[in-house]
């Protein structure tokens, strides 16, 4: 009756009310869809922070103890080869109680810790290698689960990830270390000779030749 | 007079029925006004809310680049890269023995002259004490790049966090905006709906029946306002001028005579008359 005096179009009046109303229901909707989509990537981050977890201290130093496990026997090896041939060398040369053996020995001492260092070094290194390529695997995990429509499926790929990250690492065995040990001992030892020989013929020469001794003592103007 | 009282209650009806129609027609205004004030509400509302999601976004994603920033200040690194050094300096240190006359003596030196072997334990001596000299130093220098990879984690994960603060804020807000889309696209329907109001098919009727009783000379017969208003627009339109549609008798002079010419009868008769058109059931 209302609209009879007041107005017509009831029925487009529900068409308006019925529009509005499934305006209203589609809102809600998609707020719970994205309400649930934020739930879902927390989920995922969560899960893949689980599955990453594993990735502790731990871990990592288990990754360098592994590479120093590995290395220090070789050097122990390379370090007694070194060692041998520098006491042949001394030996060579009658040297062995010498300045000069203290010299090559504190050199090798040297060398020997340079290296433990060294090995200690590239442990920690290749740690934390693993640390950036696992973190970085992580966020690129984390990244992808924050656009992805499925996150899950993010989250359940990580594992995988996680498992290749994890497996052992194979190393490159060490190049020659002790290289120099006995340089210059060779040499020296021919020095020496040299030396020994020239006193030796000078010696002779003295003995065998007066005039030579006289024109040697009338040159430096001492009484022969 | 006789016929002053037809033209009088036509020009009342006339009257009421523009009345209805302005009536309706105000209505339609308020309701037209109503539906874009409502809308202008809504869509405030929806700006207050992604006003209020992206200060909340934005502090939360402060606050963690004020974490990441704590944690990599300048008195955070300091600690962390005296950490850093002393572990690197410990393992260092470990790997390096002590002296080791087994390790470090040559074979055929056990009889060495003691003034040899004192010689040679005090270079190894000094060689140890300067290896790990140098051990702290490059324990210092090593250290570094731990504390900065360390750093760099910790700004990344602080990135990552503010990405998904970000990525969830630019979410709702592209939400929110396709929210008012959607609720500006109904308006258009609110508003035609509005306009439908200004529409009285009551007022109409009064308005063009009195206008007829009015501006034409007709008879009415008690009872018959509906024969009479078919006979008046007949008369006007000059098909059968001066014969009732319904009795064929001859019509005027005007007379009206009767009880049953009552304005509630008129009323119910003009109801009838009109009943069953497609704007009359409209909400009847």
């Amino acid at each position: 009756m209302g609209s009879l005096f007041g107005g017509g179009g009831g029925g487009t009046d529900w068409a308006a009310v019925m529009a509005r109303n499934d305006e209203k229901a589609r809102q809600a909707s998609v707020r719970a869809e994205e309400d649930q989509r934020q739930g879902r990537v927390a989920t995922a981050i969560g899960d893949i922070d689980r599955t990453f977890s594993g990735f502790d201290d731990n871990f990592y130093t288990g990754r360098s103890s592994a590479y120093t496990d590995y290395a220090m026997p070789q050097l122990e090896e390379q370090f007694g080869r070194a060692r041998d041939e520098l006491t042949y060398g001394l030996a060579r040369g009658g040297n062995l109680n010498s300045s000069l053996a203290a010299t090559r020995q504190a050199d090798l001492r040297t060398q020997y810790d340079r290296q433990r260092q060294q090995i200690i070094d590239q442990g920690l290194n290749l740690a934390n290698q693993a640390r950036g390529d696992i973190n970085e695997t992580r966020s690129s995990l984390v990244s992808q689960a924050q656009s992805a429509a499925d996150p899950a499926g993010i989250a359940g790929g990580a594992g995988a990830r996680a498992a290749t990250l994890a497996m052992p690492q194979t190393f490159s065995p060490l190049m020659p270390l002790f290289t120099s040990v006995t340089a210059g001992l060779a040499a020296a030892r021919q020095a020496a000779r040299d030396d020994t020989q020239a006193q030796i013929s000078n010696q002779l020469l003295y003995q065998t030749n007066p005039s030579a001794s006289r024109a040697r003592n009338v040159g430096t103007g001492a009484n022969p | 007079m006789a016929m002053m009282i037809p033209v009088a209650i036509g020009m009342a009806m006339a009257a009421a029925g523009g009345a209805m129609q302005a009536k309706a027609r105000k209505n339609a205004q308020n309701a037209e006004t109503q539906s874009v004030m409502g809308e202008q509400g809504r869509q405030r509302d929806f700006e207050t809310e992604a006003r209020a999601g992206r200060e909340v976004a934005v502090g939360e994603a402060q606050g963690k680049f004020g974490e990441t920033l704590a944690e990599a200040s300048p008195a955070a690194r300091a600690v962390a890269m005296t950490d850093a050094t002393g572990k690197r300096e410990a393992a260092y240190n470990a790997a390096m023995p002590a002296f080791d006359p087994n390790r470090d003596m040559l074979s055929g030196q056990a009889g060495a002259p003691s003034l040899v072997r004192s010689l040679i334990e005090a270079k190894l001596g000094s060689a140890i004490a300067a290896n790990r000299a140098e051990a702290g130093k490059r324990a210092a220098l090593n250290a570094y790049g731990d504390v900065n990879q360390g750093v760099g984690f910790q700004l990344a994960r602080g990135a990552e966090n503010q990405q998904t603060i970000a990525s969830n804020a630019r979410a709702r807000e592209g939400m929110i905006k396709n929210f008012m889309e959607g609720s500006q696209s109904v308006l258009p329907l609110e508003q035609q709906a509005a306009q439908r109001k200004a529409s009285s098919p009551m007022g109409d009727t009064l308005s063009t029946l009195g206008t007829a009783l009015a501006g034409s000379g007709m008879k009415v017969t008690p009872g018959d306002v509906g024969s009479a208003f078919s006979t008046a627009t007949t008369g006007m339109s000059g098909n059968n001028p001066g014969l009732s549609a319904v009795s064929g008798q001859p019509i005027g002079p005007w007379s009206i005579s009767g009880p049953n010419f009552t304005a509630q009868n008129l009323w119910n008769r003009a109801g009838s008359y009109f009943r069953g058109t497609p704007t009359a059931a409209y909400g009847s």
